[in-house]
């Protein structure tokens, strides 16, 4: 029994240890695309109410910090995979562009909200889209 | 009438008091993630508090005793400082909660950062204890947390497709990105957050502060039969106003301010407004409870003068208590943990601690040494049994549920 047992768990480590690269890799991008997506469509969701006069400044902005500090948390976990194929290496080099276009609209919308300048803010609806389109489309890289 | 009136008012009390920094972040976060798929686990943990509450009403009312001090006599010190442990360090997890839940809220509500407001939060939850008089503050926050009544009205107006939420409801599995390791995980945080054992502490302690006697078992059943399911239904109304806007959205709900924003989208600043002052009454009430607790609990177990139907001098022990519990509370706030985040792991450990909870109140429930001929008859005990062995399985999952899907990542 015991046997069984040591057996079973070491085909567990070593199935673990040798699981494709790549596969690795673009589960961490969807984890990471979806983190940043939710926080993307956060921002886009206060800066549309906001406009629409149907929540305060402050509460907006407090909303849209938390958002950019979620953006920063999802591109900081993927930063720190290690893409060991040319496919992989692709793939990290998308992903990192995607994250960053993603916190550096959050972030300028964040900006904007803190100088009180909407219209600074509402111009950054078009690139959040963008990057929420973005962000979906490598959540769907893996379950 | 003036019965009639009673009746009304504690049961209106018990909506409002229902609700919690627990139930507000849970229910928003599985709405977000899993639509209404769960809220079966709603209605299924409601049921749980019903039965239990009442035992311990009933308990009280026909011994006059608390729950926690017949505990520690019928079950002796050692069972009894068993449950004190589990019991004792989830109500403290859940007063650090509920402080961070309201400094949460004041800073949506004024913009000034919530570490700040954090040390006056605790200040004024033992002020409040040490000077307004027990029945007040149960009333006062507890009305004011109806205010959370605007989650249901704002689910109206969002104009969901409400066969939709039917077809969710009545199908129990994860969808989406979700796996059934998450699904089951975030079941065992609302059934937690449903059943938290301060709540079973605070009502039998609640009815010795209040002197129930046998009369007043008519009161302490309609406050737990009708208030705590209308108290589910905001859960649900909760749980719906995410799963409407959220879920489409893939928003993942993770901070106070999310768990606000359906209210907001559907009826604006005036909403808003109603739904920070519910939230504000309801952590804010929920910390009175929490931190009272956390003193009956070690006091009943002690020996010690407890309670708030005698002046502070008289029970110096049991003030202490609270007050430590309250500088601990704030002091772990301080470190600037995400108090989201100690609301999310504070649901599921309560759930880790619910059998040590639930059994012995089984127990004291069928001695007729205490409740004489109000001990339980076969078919409560059947319902107890059923979910004393839901309450194990709960508890036995919730570690390794959460080592295997990260925390429900």
């Amino acid at each position: 029994m015991r046997r069984a047992v040591a057996v079973a768990l070491l085909l567990v480590l070593v199935l673990s240890s040798c699981a494709d690269p790549d596969q690795k890799l673009r589960s961490a991008a969807a984890q990471s695309a979806r983190d940043a997506a939710s926080e993307v469509s956060t921002t886009r969701l206060a800066v549309e109410q906001l406009r629409a006069h149907r929540l305060w400044s402050q509460s907006a902005g407090q909303m849209v910090e938390d958002a950019q500090k979620g953006v920063e948390k999802a591109a900081s976990s993927f930063s720190s995979q290690q893409p060991s194929t040319v496919t992989s290496t692709r793939l990290y080099e998308q992903v990192t562009k995607t994250l960053d276009d993603a916190q550096t609209a959050v972030t300028a919308v964040r900006i904007a909200l803190g100088n009180g300048d909407l219209a600074a803010a509402e111009q950054q609806l078009t690139a959040l889209r963008r990057s929420d389109a973005d962000l979906g489309r490598i959540g769907e890289l893996a379950k | 009438m003036k019965k009639v009136l009673g009746v009304t008012l504690g049961i209106l009390t018990a909506i409002g008091g229902f609700v919690d920094i627990g139930d507000l972040v849970t229910n928003a976060l599985v709405g977000a993630r899993f639509g209404l798929h769960l809220a079966w686990v709603v209605i299924v943990g409601v049921i749980g508090i019903c039965l239990y509450a009442e035992m311990c009403g009933r308990v009280v009312a026909m011994s006059g005793r608390p729950v926690f001090d017949l505990i520690r006599e019928r079950l002796g010190p050692r069972t009894g400082l068993l449950t004190l442990v589990a019991s004792f360090l989830v109500t403290l997890l859940t007063l650090i909660a509920e402080i961070g839940g309201v400094a949460l809220a004041l800073e949506l509500a004024s913009g000034v950062h919530y570490l700040l407001w954090m040390p006056l939060a605790a200040f004024a939850v033992w002020l409040v204890i040490w000077r307004v008089k027990f029945s007040r503050l149960e009333q006062v926050f507890g009305l004011l947390g109806l205010l959370l009544v605007v989650f249901a009205v704002a689910l109206f107006t969002l104009g969901p497709d409400w066969g939709q939420l039917l077809h969710q409801a009545t199908r129990p599995h994860p969808i989406g990105h979700e796996n059934w390791a998450t699904y089951a995980y975030y079941g065992i945080a609302l059934f937690g957050a449903a059943m938290t054992p301060y709540e079973v502490f605070f009502f039998s302690s609640g009815g010795v502060e209040e002197k129930w006697t046998r009369s007043d078992l008519v009161t302490a059943r309609s406050n737990v039969f009708v208030g705590f399911p209308l108290g589910g239904l905001l859960s649900l109304a909760i749980m719906g106003g995410a799963a409407v806007l959220f879920l489409p959205a893939g928003i993942k709900v993770e901070t106070l301010g999310q768990v606000t924003l359906p209210v907001a989208v559907a009826l604006g600043k005036l909403g808003l407004a109603i739904v920070l002052i519910g939230v504000f009454a309801a952590t804010f009430g929920a910390a009175l409870e929490t931190a009272l607790s956390c003193g009956y609990t070690i006091a009943q177990y002690r020996g010690w003068q407890w309670g708030k139907f005698v002046r502070p001098r008289e029970a110096s022990r049991f003030h202490v208590v609270i007050i430590v519990c309250l500088v601990l509370a704030m002091l772990t706030l301080l470190t600037a943990v995400d108090p989201v985040q100690v609301t999310e792991y504070s649901v599921v450990f309560a759930a880790m601690a619910l059998p040590l909870t639930y059994l012995p109140i089984l127990i004291v429930a069928n001695d007729p040494d205490y409740v004489g001929e109000e001990k339980n008859g076969p078919v409560r005990n059947a319902f107890g049994l059923v979910y004393l062995a839901l309450l194990t399985v709960a508890s036995a999952a919730a570690i390794p549920l959460m080592i295997i899907t990260k925390g429900g990542q």
